[in-house]
C-alpha cells in the first residue's frame, strides 16, 4: 500500500472571504495536476512524494511553492499577501518605494477628490465632496500631461476604506502612472491584481465570485463596476443584470455602471429594452469613464450598436471617446489618458 | 487559398485562417493614394513572413489528435524581398494569394462554413499594420487599404473582433483560438479611425456561445519594434517559441498529455513579448479578450525536456558541492561535476542534495520545479 501524507492550503489574511476562497492548485512530480481547492478547505491526502502547489495571492499574484508529503509531517503551505513576490510583474507600493527620484513627476492637479499623503511610494487620494462624476488626478511626467480615473469609495466606512493610490510605475520604457486599490480594500484589490498579473483564466472561479461579491454588497461600487467589467468581458455578466441595474441607477458618478447595463441590453429582443440601452450608453459616454475596460466597452457599443437610431449622438460620442483613447496606457486597469497634442 | 492537409479524415478536425500583410500599395510606393499618403504609413517587412512561418508550423508541427489539421486559408502580401516559409511557399504553388478585402471575405466566409461541427476546432491568425482601438477591438489594415477605387476608408480592412463574434454560431467550432498581431499607430493616425465603419466583418453577429474562444491582441508602439532583423514579429516569435514548448503544461482536467493551453499562453505571451520589445527600447502590450475559457493549442507526444541550471552560492566555495539529483526524490538523475550544474532533463519536479565535505560538511536540499521554459536556481550555503 502506497504510503500518503496530508497537504493544507490556508491564507494568512485579514480578509475571512479571502481566506476561505483563493484558489491552488496540486501538480505531482510529474507536472501532473493532481488536485484543485479553495484555501481554507480541508487537507488533501497524496501519496508520499514531491509536489508544486500554485495560488493565487490576496494581490491577485501567482505563488509556487514546492513540497514534500510524506506521512510523518503533513504539510502546511501559507499564502500571504507578501507570497509570490518575485513570480509576477510590478506590483505596485512595494515595488515602488525609491523610485520616484528617477524621473520627474508633479501632482499638478485634481477633480473631485483630495489629497491625503504623499510619500516616497506615491500619493494617496480620498474623497472631499459627493460625487458626481469620477474623480482624477493629473500629473506632469517628464514633461507630459497624464491623468487617472481614481477608483475611490465613498461608501467607505473608514477612510482607508475609501481610498485610493496612484505610485510610478517605471517597469516599462516610458514612466506610467499605476492606480492602485488601498490594502483595506481587500476584495477589489484582489481583482485588480489578477487584471494587473494576467491571472484571469488562472483565477476564473475567484473572479467570478469576488465580482458577484462586489456585485452583490453595496460596499465598494467603483470595485464592484470592475468585477462587472471584467465578468463582462469574460461572458458571465448575464445572469447579474439585476445587480447592473442597481450599480447603474444608484452610482451615477460611474459611467461604467450604465456601459456594462446598455451592453446587457443591448441584443435584448425588445427594441424599447433595446433603446432604453442607447440612451444609457449615450448618456454615460457624455462623461470620463473610471476604466480603461468601460471605455474599450463603450467604444465597442457605440460602433457596433444593432440599430441606426441616433447615429449621429453616437458619432459624436465616438468623437469624444477617442480623445481619451488615441493616448491611452492600455495596460493600466483604472483610465489613464495623455494630452494628444503631446503625442503628434 | 486554401492548402489542404492529405489524409485527413477524423470526425473532428482544425481549420486554420491566417493573413499577413506586409505590402501596402496605397500606402507606400508609386501606386499611393492621396488618402494613403496622408497617414504616413510605410511597408513593413515582416508581416507575410511572420504568417507564413506561423502556417508552417500549423502544417509541419501542430498535434492534435481528436481533432487533427484539416486546412489552412492562407492569404499573404508580402512586400519584394521579404523571404516567406519555402515550404509554405511551395504549397501555394509559389504565389501567395494576395490578403484583400475580396480574398478575405471569400476565404473566411468559406472558413466560417468549414467549421461545421461543434467539435471542430478553429484557429485564426491575422498580422498587418493594425488599428487597435482599445483592449477590446482590434482592426488589421489589408493589401488594398486606402484604395482610391472605394470611398470608405476602411474599405480595406479586418475588424477582427468582428469576424470573431460572427463566428458564435450555432453548431459552429466550440473551440477557438485567436491571435491578431498589429502594429499600432501614432495617436493622430487611431483618431481618424475612431468613428469609421466599413471594416470587413460578417454581416450577422453571432447569437449563441462557443465554448471558448480567446483572442491574443498584441499591439507595438513603434513599427520598428514590431518586428526583429530575422524577419519574424516580435509577437510571432513569442508565440512559436509558446507554442513549441515554452508553455507547454502537464496533464490535467482539460487534456491527458502534455499540452499547451491558452491559460498558460495568457500567462506566458505577455511577459515574453515585453521583454522582447523592451530589448528594442519599446512597448508592447498582449491583451485578452473574447470568451477566455481554456483552449487546448497544442499537444505534445511526450514530457517536454527542460534546461536545469543551478548556481551554488558563494561561487568560489572550497571545496564546491558534490550534487545529487533525483526525480521525484527517487530516481537519480545523472548530473556532470562542477557548478553551475547544467543539464538537460524531463520535466518535473526533482529535488537537489548537495553536499559539502571537508573539515566542516555541510548539506543543503533544494526542490526545483523544471517546468518549461527553464528551471534557474541556486543553492546557499551559509
Amino acid at each position: 500500500m502506497t504510503d500518503t501524507g496530508l497537504l493544507s492550503v490556508r491564507v494568512e489574511d485579514n480578509s475571512l472571504w479571502l481566506t476561505n476562497n483563493l484558489p491552488f492548485v496540486v501538480r505531482d512530480a510529474s507536472l501532473t495536476v493532481v488536485g484543485r481547492g479553495t484555501t481554507g478547505g480541508p487537507a488533501m491526502t497524496l501519496p508520499v512524494g514531491l509536489y508544486s502547489v500554485e495560488a493565487v495571492t490576496p494581490r491577485g499574484r501567482s505563488m509556487l511553492e514546492l513540497v514534500r508529503v510524506d506521512p510523518a509531517t503533513p504539510v502546511d503551505v501559507v499564502v500571504t499577501e507578501d507570497s509570490g513576490r518575485n513570480a509576477g510583474r510590478d506590483d505596485g507600493q512595494d515595488d515602488a518605494d525609491g523610485m520616484r527620484g528617477a524621473v520627474e513627476a508633479t501632482l499638478t492637479g485634481t477633480t473631485a477628490c483630495t489629497l491625503l499623503t504623499q510619500d516616497a511610494g506615491g500619493w494617496t487620494f480620498g474623497p472631499d465632496q459627493v460625487l458626481t462624476a469620477v474623480p482624477t488626478a493629473t500629473y506632469r511626467l517628464d514633461g507630459r500631461d497624464w491623468t487617472a480615473s481614481l477608483p475611490l469609495n465613498p461608501q467607505g466606512r473608514k477612510e482607508d476604506e475609501a481610498t485610493c493610490r496612484v505610485e510610478l510605475d517605471l517597469s516599462a520604457s516610458l514612466p506610467r502612472l499605476g492606480v492602485r486599490f488601498t490594502e483595506q480594500r481587500r476584495v477589489g484589490r484582489a481583482v485588480d491584481g489578477m487584471l494587473r498579473h494576467h491571472e484571469v483564466m488562472a483565477g476564473a472561479e475567484l473572479l467570478d465570485q469576488a465580482a458577484s461579491l462586489l456585485l452583490g454588497k453595496y460596499s465598494d461600487p467603483a470595485a464592484a463596476a470592475l468585477g462587472g467589467l471584467t465578468l463582462h468581458r469574460y461572458g458571465r455578466l448575464r445572469e447579474r443584470q439585476d445587480w447592473i441595474e442597481n450599480l447603474a441607477r444608484d452610482f451615477a458618478w460611474i459611467p461604467d455602471g450604465r456601459i456594462l447595463l446598455a451592453a446587457l441590453l443591448m441584443n435584448d429582443r425588445d427594441a424599447r429594452e433595446r433603446a432604453r440601452g442607447l440612451g444609457l450608453l449615450v448618456e454615460a459616454t457624455e462623461a470620463r469613464p473610471l476604466y480603461t475596460d468601460g471605455m474599450a466597452l463603450a467604444t465597442d457599443l457605440l460602433r457596433r450598436w444593432p440599430d441606426a437610431d441616433r447615429k449621429d449622438e453616437r458619432a459624436e460620442r465616438l468623437e469624444r471617446l477617442a480623445g481619451y483613447a488615441c493616448v491611452t496606457d492600455w495596460d493600466s486597469v483604472a483610465l489613464v489618458t495623455g494630452r494628444e497634442d503631446q503625442w503628434s | 487559398m486554401l492548402i489542404e492537409v492529405e489524409g485527413v479524415a477524423a470526425p473532428a478536425v482544425t481549420h486554420a485562417f491566417v493573413v499577413g500583410v506586409s505590402h501596402y500599395p496605397f500606402l507606400d510606393g508609386p501606386q499611393m493614394t492621396d488618402k494613403g499618403g496622408e497617414l504616413g504609413l510605410a511597408n513593413l517587412s515582416s508581416a507575410a513572413r511572420s504568417a507564413s512561418e506561423l502556417t508552417a508550423w500549423l502544417l509541419n508541427e501542430y498535434r492534435c489528435p481528436e481533432a487533427p489539421l484539416k486546412d489552412v486559408r492562407l492569404l499573404l502580401s508580402p512586400v519584394d524581398g521579404e523571404a516567406l516559409n519555402a515550404d509554405v511557399l511551395a504549397r501555394m504553388g509559389g504565389q501567395p494569394a494576395p490578403a484583400t478585402r475580396a480574398a478575405v471575405k471569400a476565404e473566411f466566409t468559406a472558413f466560417m462554413e468549414a467549421c461545421a461541427s461543434p467539435a471542430d476546432r478553429a484557429l485564426v491568425f491575422v498580422v498587418g499594420h493594425g488599428i487597435q482601438l482599445s483592449p477590446r477591438s482590434a482592426i488589421v489594415l489589408l493589401e488594398d487599404f486606402a484604395t482610391d477605387a472605394e470611398p470608405d476608408l476602411l474599405f480595406g480592412a479586418m475588424d477582427v473582433i468582428g469576424c470573431h463574434d460572427a463566428m458564435r454560431k450555432f453548431g459552429g467550432a466550440d473551440h477557438q483560438a485567436w491571435f491578431s498581431d498589429a502594429c499600432r499607430q501614432r495617436p493622430e493616425i487611431v483618431r481618424r479611425f475612431e468613428a469609421l465603419e466599413g471594416a470587413f466583418k460578417p454581416g450577422n453577429i453571432g447569437l449563441a456561445e462557443v465554448a471558448a474562444s480567446p483572442v491574443f491582441l498584441s499591439s507595438s508602439t513603434r513599427e520598428n519594434a514590431f518586428a526583429d532583423p530575422q524577419g519574424l514579429t516580435i509577437f510571432t516569435q513569442a508565440l512559436l517559441w509558446a507554442l513549441r514548448g515554452a508553455a507547454a503544461v502537464g496533464k490535467d482536467e482539460t487534456c491527458p498529455v502534455w499540452h499547451v493551453s491558452s491559460s498558460r499562453l495568457s500567462l506566458v505571451l505577455p511577459t515574453r513579448v515585453k521583454a522582447l520589445a523592451q530589448a528594442g527600447g519599446a512597448d508592447q502590450s498582449v491583451d485578452l479578450t473574447g470568451k477566455p475559457l481554456d483552449v487546448v493549442v497544442q499537444q505534445f507526444d511526450a514530457p517536454p525536456q527542460v534546461d536545469i541550471e543551478v548556481a551554488v552560492n558563494p561561487a568560489n566555495l572550497d571545496p564546491l558541492p558534490v550534487a545529487e539529483l533525483r526525480l521525484d526524490g527517487n530516481e537519480l538523475v545523472a548530473v556532470q561535476p562542477g557548478w553551475p550544474l547544467r543539464l538537460r532533463a524531463t520535466a518535473g519536479l526533482y529535488e537537489l542534495v548537495a553536499d559539502v565535505g571537508g573539515a566542516a560538511p555541510q548539506r543543503k536540499k533544494k526542490l526545483l520545479n523544471a517546468q518549461p521554459p527553464a528551471c534557474k536556481e541556486e543553492v546557499q550555503f551559509p
